[in-house]
């Protein structure tokens, strides 16, 4: 056995020495070993690199690494935000921000010192703190001025390096506050239509490292129109100061196509600098806040009974007594006349009894399905992320429904009221608001029909009645064929109505015959001032506001103003001959 | 001849070589050139940007309202300012207004001899 192994072991060593032999043997035909051999060297080398090649290829280097944790970090690009004219509404500026590599920084306490002192309003003990940090990266101060970049540039600190930055600024300030929201330091839409643009995708386009340049991006175009939007601000904040009023808010709306050209909520924040913007009272009043709306809504009643065909134009309600009794509930007429009114007159003298009674005369079931239909009792979305959900009563009895005719009992968002104004006159279409720019065969794709035309013409016939010698005449400026509703509604304080807090809105078409635009004014609390006679009725301040923007919003928004009435606005009406058509 | 064929081929290579880095230099150099143009049109984008912004930011419409109240002297548009084309009366007669002007100081008729003032009354006075 022993032997055995040592003869084998000396057989290979001697093959070994054989192969090497034969690689250094210079004859010709025994060489294949060598040639073997430089086969192999060089098969290594070039596999090494390759190797090399891949690596570099696939494994990022430093430079690159940088980088991507920048572009994580910088705030990514916005599209523009324009108004339906063209017209600037948000935009994105490049600024520079300050960043430190700690990795890098080798007299930490040093380096502290010296960007405090050129950047006074960073706290040291915190730039201190995150300087010691083990990372690769970190902000030292976002959106600097030029000036302090050269001089933070000057100091020539090994480590720290600057980063061009979008920033979202809003030129007009709070024109379009509450519609445009606003978006934070990382230019994530935070609120508004910025928010909204965020969750139509921008932000995985930006995860995917594409769409940093602001032009890479098509402008997001709103219904707004600037002009008109500034205008309804400017009379709201006129008549809020006017009217001591503690808060007010307004919008005007397309009744064709849905389109908001303005929306206005007082108070409200500057975009550029949101800091109040989430304080309780700078709530969107249109969208968010939820209110009675008072008479606005016998305007809904009244169409709901002439559509049921229970009711017609010349039917007739006695309002002998002036008040109604429900149980132990009391509702009185507030313009109490004690006479039998016709339906137009139960709209002019705003009466109680006469919308309770038609309401009735539908029925409760019938009541509930028509506000369903009408998008009143349901949280309304626009393109806005905030909305609110109607408050609607729990268990909806006769004496709800006798509220609600009137316009109590059943708190909405303003928006929503206004949508349902909106298909009231334009010939029976309701659309969901919208504050994108459309067309109207876009509109009328996404509408439904909720009342016939005919009930269409007659609630036109009557807004305009009450606009010519009705509570709306406030606002019936000359040549535009205004129609329109007062409502004012007592506010509910500790679960009482207060007499003498009263919330007023006022809601306004033109023309009437053909109705284009929808204005909507309202205010919180207004008080009575010497012209008024002491009254804060709603025609005293949401309807002196809501002629002032009609005077001026008109001729922007292309109403022709006529002299004559046209010839015959309301066929129908007069050939039932209705209370006033003569 | 073969001696010439070196001479050639090293030429060649050599030329090659030439031609291979000066084609390197200029790409290097037309990189760098475009480098700089994509800084600069990425610059003037920016200022582009900045200066819209800027521009809506003096536009807008408050800061407009504010100025026209406080430069001019235009109020708003109301309805009455406006007049339809069929309330524009039409244009009058044709007159000569300067013979009529003549006329009435009394130049109209230069060759007559003036005569009593007293005559031609042309104001009547106060009836007794």
């Amino acid at each position: 056995m022993e032997h055995q192994r040592e003869a084998t072991e000396t057989v290979v060593k001697r093959g070994r020495l054989t192969w090497l032999r034969d690689v250094f043997r210079m004859s010709g035909e025994k060489s294949e070993p060598r040639v073997g051999l430089v086969i192999l060297g060089f098969s290594v080398l070039f596999l090494a690199i390759t190797g090399r090649l891949v690596y570099l290829a696939v494994a990022p280097n430093e430079q690159v690494g940088l980088r991507r944790a920048t572009s994580n970090a910088i705030s990514a690009a916005r599209p523009d935000i324009v108004d339906r004219n063209g017209e600037i509404l948000a935009t994105d500026i490049r600024t520079v921000s300050v960043f430190a590599e700690p990795r890098r920084i080798l007299d930490k306490d040093e380096a502290t010192e010296l960007l405090t002192a050129v950047l006074p309003d960073l706290d040291a003990k915190e730039l201190r703190e995150k300087l010691g940090t083990k990372k690769g990266f970190v902000w030292v101060k976002r959106e600097i001025t030029p000036r302090q970049q050269a001089e933070v540039h000057r100091l020539g600190i090994p480590g720290i390096g600057f980063v061009p930055e979008n920033k979202r600024v809003y030129p007009n300030g709070t024109a379009a506050a509450h519609v445009l929201g606003f978006a934070n330091i990382d230019n994530v839409g935070i609120a508004g239509m910025e928010k909204y643009i965020d969750s139509q995708g921008l932000q995985d386009l930006n995860g995917a490292g594409l769409a940093t340049e602001a032009s890479d991006l098509k402008p997001i175009k709103l219904s707004l129109d600037l002009r008109v939007q500034h205008l309804l601000r400017d009379e709201l904040f006129k008549g809020m100061e006017r009217f001591k009023a503690i808060a007010a808010a307004g919008a005007i709306m397309d009744v064709n196509t849905g389109e908001m050209l303005a929306l206005v909520s007082l108070p409200d924040f500057d975009p550029n600098n949101p800091v109040d913007a989430l304080e309780k009272d700078r709530i969107n009043r249109m969208n968010v806040g939820v209110y009675e709306m008072g008479s606005t809504f016998k305007a809904l009643t009244i169409a709901m009974a002439l559509d049921s065909g229970k009711v017609n134009i010349n039917s007739t309600f006695s309002t002998a007594g002036g008040m109604m009794r429900f149980g132990r509930q009391v509702i009185k007429e507030y313009h109490g006349t004690g006479r039998t009114l016709t339906v137009p007159e139960v709209f002019v003298h705003s009466s109680n009894m006469g919308s309770i009674k038609m309401a009735l005369a539908v029925g409760v079931d019938g009541h509930k399905a028509f506000l369903k239909k009408m998008m009143q009792l349901d949280r309304m979305t626009t393109e806005l992320p905030e909305s609110a959900a109607p408050i609607v009563p729990q268990r909806w009895g006769e004496i709800n429904t006798a509220t609600i005719a009137f316009g109590h009992g059943l708190a909405v968002a303003p928006l929503q009221a206004l949508a349902a104004v909106g298909a009231l006159v334009n010939g029976g279409y309701l659309m969901k608001p919208t504050f994108l720019k459309r067309t109207e065969e876009e509109a009328r794709q996404v509408s439904t029909r909720v009342i016939k035309p005919e009930t269409s013409e007659a609630m036109r016939f009557i807004m305009r009645i009450n606009g010519e010698k009705g509570s709306a005449r406030k606002a019936d400026i000359p040549g535009y064929f205004v129609g329109g509703k007062t409502g004012t509604a007592e506010k509910v304080i500790n679960g009482r109505y207060a007499k003498n807090r009263n919330f007023t809105t006022f809601t306004a078409i033109a023309p009437s015959d053909k109705p284009k635009y929808v204005f909507l004014a309202i205010y919180d609390e207004p008080k009575g001032y010497a012209e008024s006679g002491g009254y804060s009725t709603a025609a005293w301040n949401a309807g002196v506001t809501t002629g002032k923007v009609i005077e001026r919003a008109a001729p922007i928004l292309g109403l022709n103003p006529r002299f004559d009435p046209p010839p015959s606005p309301f066929p129908l009406m007069a050939k039932l001959g209705a209370w006033g058509s003569r | 001849m073969i001696k010439l064929l070196h001479i050639v081929a090293i030429g060649a290579l050599v030329s090659s070589a030439v031609y291979a880095y000066s084609i390197k230099y200029e790409t290097t150099l037309a990189t760098e050139h475009l480098q700089k143009l994509k800084g600069k049109i990425q610059r003037e984008r920016d200022a582009i940007q900045v200066l819209k912004a800027e521009w809506q930011f003096l536009n807008r419409p408050d800061r407009v309202q504010m100025l026209a109240e406080r430069h001019l002297d235009l109020q708003p548009f109301v309805v009455t300012q406006v007049v339809k084309p069929s309330d524009i009366p039409n244009r009058g007669p044709k007159v000569d207004a300067i013979g009529r002007k003549l006329e009435d100081l009394g130049l109209g008729l230069p060759t007559e001899t003036p005569r009593d003032r007293k005559a031609s009354a042309t104001t009547p006075g106060a009836m007794p």
